[in-house]
């Protein structure tokens, strides 16, 4: 190795979480003082977990921690107390990502596990004040984010593409996606690097696949409030990324092979 | 004309364009590794007079394939590696005529590969799959002239072309005769390199880093398989072959590029192959701690001499090393975090992202059918440098190569 780039894994990571900065912010804004308990929580235990697994198996640092605090304090329902949700980032973090070997190698994101038992083991209420502002925040993560390389730019237009169109199709009020804080929140997870397919088509109907089933998931009712659908429908498409990886690669070793005769 | 969006790359060092005056080392050196697929065997002695272009190394399974001495003068040195082979052999400039050659025996096919594997340029060549050098009967399915650069702080080969215009087609015509397909020139924009022939085409190909690449080029003008070879060889040797076939000698050098953020003044130099780059960068260099490498930033190797393929020669710092404990060599080797930067580092025909993880955790089969038989480790350096030199994709390529390469 005679020399090192930009991109390296860490300055990923710190991008990742830099981009982060904005909706933690309208989370402090907005629930105040439990959302700062909310996200600390989860980040604590996230990084005990990181830490002992670090110290166990040599699984270098990720910002999966600071990812997972963010997401559960946007998503999670209200009401919740910070025990709980750390519980299921536990299970989010250890399971779906530290013993796959870490960030990278993980093949669903920690924080739509974590959500998901989150939802499973206490259904109830909606998340707190998702709306317009955090629709904003998360557009500007997103806007770091895709600006830097590190968000594939067809999966979330996928994904935006799936949504507004799944909706329109089954009669959804399509003013409701103004106010979808969390669903917004979801195509960036939806969006992950790691967990999307690697080539362009692939991401872009991976994409679509994600932003169809949030908007299917929401129902007619629209977005608000659909922070359960838009987890379970991002956990779906992230199990089905590699199949259509799959699919895409085997359609392009096709067309090197037309090519080569 | 394939449009390659590529990454642009800091380009500290880069060197003036125009052709600096050296003071040559006293020595030139020769590498084993240099000659893939050759087991080397010695054919002169230490304390030997050889002249320039006279066999000193040959293949102990095929002995038409020879290295020939890039100078005249003294055999100084003959290291033996592993199994017996030349590791490397040091060679003293002294004084004597260079080796002559007959042209005319080259009038056919046959005559002309004979004339390039005893005069040593066969050796220059390159087949994929695999990097080797080629049997002398294989016919390829193409032949792929790199005749640009992208790498940063490379010579722009298109002058020094067109300053040997004549050397460059006869080369590249006699390239032609060889058999097989096509031969591509692949070039830069710009004016055409070389006549387009009924066995000559010429590819252009625009863009960044890697656009210049022949693991770029192959894969979109013929990708390889195991049944169809590609050859690829450098615009410094078809320019030494064109002068051959029309001089009857090998060029005594070749421009070379002296670029890099530590050299104190980067340009142009002519450098026989093998030039001993230790010697030569304690002059050119600025501040005392600094590596020399053969070839470009990215994908060149630190060692004494210049490598038979290179026209580069970086200078960079020498960077302080981790401070003891930090560098935490219990962590596992991390896993890469995809990106557009990354996605493009293979040029637009690999999947790029796909084809990394697959070649990383070894799935051969996975990265055969992604076409992991079209590249060899300098295709990697980009990918290894943009992730930032944690893993060498390079040293995990070359796993899966040798691994398919025995099946």
């Amino acid at each position: 190795m005679t020399a090192r780039g930009l991109w390296s894994r860490d300055m990923i990571g710190w991008a990742v979480v830099a981009a982060l900065l904005p909706p933690a912010a309208i989370v402090v804004v907005e629930q105040g003082v439990e959302g700062v308990l909310r996200m600390g929580a989860v980040l604590a235990v996230a990084s005990l977990w990181q830490l002992l697994f670090r110290r166990l198996r040599g699984v270098p640092w990720s910002p999966t921690g600071a990812v997972l605090a963010v997401s559960m304090a946007v998503l999670a329902p209200a009401g919740l107390s910070p025990m709980q949700l750390a519980l299921g980032a536990s299970f989010g973090i250890v399971l779906a990502d530290l013993i796959f070997g870490g960030w990278g190698r993980n093949v669903v994101g920690a924080a739509p596990v974590a959500l998901a038992m989150v939802f499973l083991t206490w259904p109830g209420g909606a998340a707190p004040g998702t709306e317009t502002t955090m629709l904003l925040a998360v557009a500007a993560s997103g806007a770091v984010l895709l600006a830097l390389g590190i968000l594939p730019l067809p999966a979330l237009l996928g994904g935006v593409a799936g949504v507004l169109g799944a909706m329109a199709l089954i009669g959804a009020p399509l003013e409701s996606a103004l106010l979808a804080g969390g669903a917004g929140f979801g195509l960036l997870l939806l969006a992950d690097p790691v967990t999307a397919p690697t080539t362009p088509v692939s991401r872009l109907v991976y994409g679509l696949l994600g932003g169809t089933l949030i908007a299917l998931l929401a129902g007619s009712d629209g977005l608000v409030g659909a922070e359960r659908a838009t987890v379970f429908a991002v956990l779906l498409a992230q199990v089905f990324a590699p199949t259509i990886d799959y699919a895409a690669l085997a359609a392009k070793r096709h067309a090197r092979g037309r090519r080569h005769a | 004309m394939p449009r390659i969006k590529g990454v642009r790359l800091p380009d500290q060092g880069a060197p003036r364009q125009e052709i600096g005056s050296v003071t040559l080392p006293d020595c030139v050196g020769l590498i084993g590794a240099d000659y893939p697929g050759m087991k080397l065997r010695a054919v002169v002695a230490q304390g030997d007079r050889v002249s320039a272009g006279q066999p000193v190394l040959h293949d102990h399974a095929m002995p038409e394939r020879v290295v020939t001495s890039p100078v005249s003068g003294t055999v100084e040195d003959i290291v033996i590696g592993a199994r017996r082979q030349v590791a490397r052999m040091v060679i003293r400039r002294g004084t004597g005529e260079a080796r002559r050659f007959d042209p005319a025996t080259a009038d056919d096919p046959d005559g002309l590969r004979r004339l390039m594997l005893s005069s040593g340029l066969w050796a220059a060549i390159l087949r994929r799959p695999f990097g080797r050098v080629p049997p002398p009967d294989e016919t390829p399915a193409a032949i792929v002239v790199t005749a640009m650069a992208t790498d940063p702080g490379a010579a722009d080969p298109a002058p020094l072309i067109r300053a040997e215009a004549g050397n460059f087609n006869t080369g590249i015509q006699a390239l032609s005769r060889l058999g097989g397909g096509a031969v591509f020139v692949c070039q830069a924009p710009g004016a055409e390199l070389a006549r387009i022939g009924e066995r000559v085409r010429i590819a252009v190909f625009s863009g960044a880093h890697p656009a210049g690449m022949p693991g770029v080029h192959v894969e979109r003008l013929c990708p390889v398989s195991a049944e169809r070879p590609v050859w690829q060889i450098g615009y410094a040797d078809v320019l030494a072959l064109g002068q051959l076939l029309r001089d009857g000698a090998l060029p005594a050098d070749r421009v070379v590029s002296l670029c890099g953020p530590s050299a104190a003044d980067p340009r142009l130099l002519r450098l026989p192959i093998g030039t001993d780059i230790e010697a030569l960068a304690g002059g050119e260099t600025r501040g005392t701690a600094y590596r020399f490498l053969s070839g470009p930033l990215l994908s060149g190797q630190e060692g004494r001499f210049l490598r038979r393929r290179h026209v580069q020669i970086s200078l960079t710092p020498r960077e302080a090393p981790a401070p003891h404990g930090r560098k935490g060599s219990t962590l596992q080797r991390a896993a890469l975090i995809p990106n557009a930067a990354v996605s493009r580092s293979l040029g637009p025909d690999f999947p790029a992202v796909a084809l990394l993880r697959a070649i990383s955790v070894g799935e051969v089969e996975q990265a055969e059918r992604m076409g992991v038989l079209g590249l060899l480790e300098d295709d990697m350096a980009l990918a290894s440098y943009l992730t930032g030199g944690g893993e060498d994709f390079g040293i995990r390529l070359r796993a899966v190569l040798d691994r398919l390469e025995a099946a």
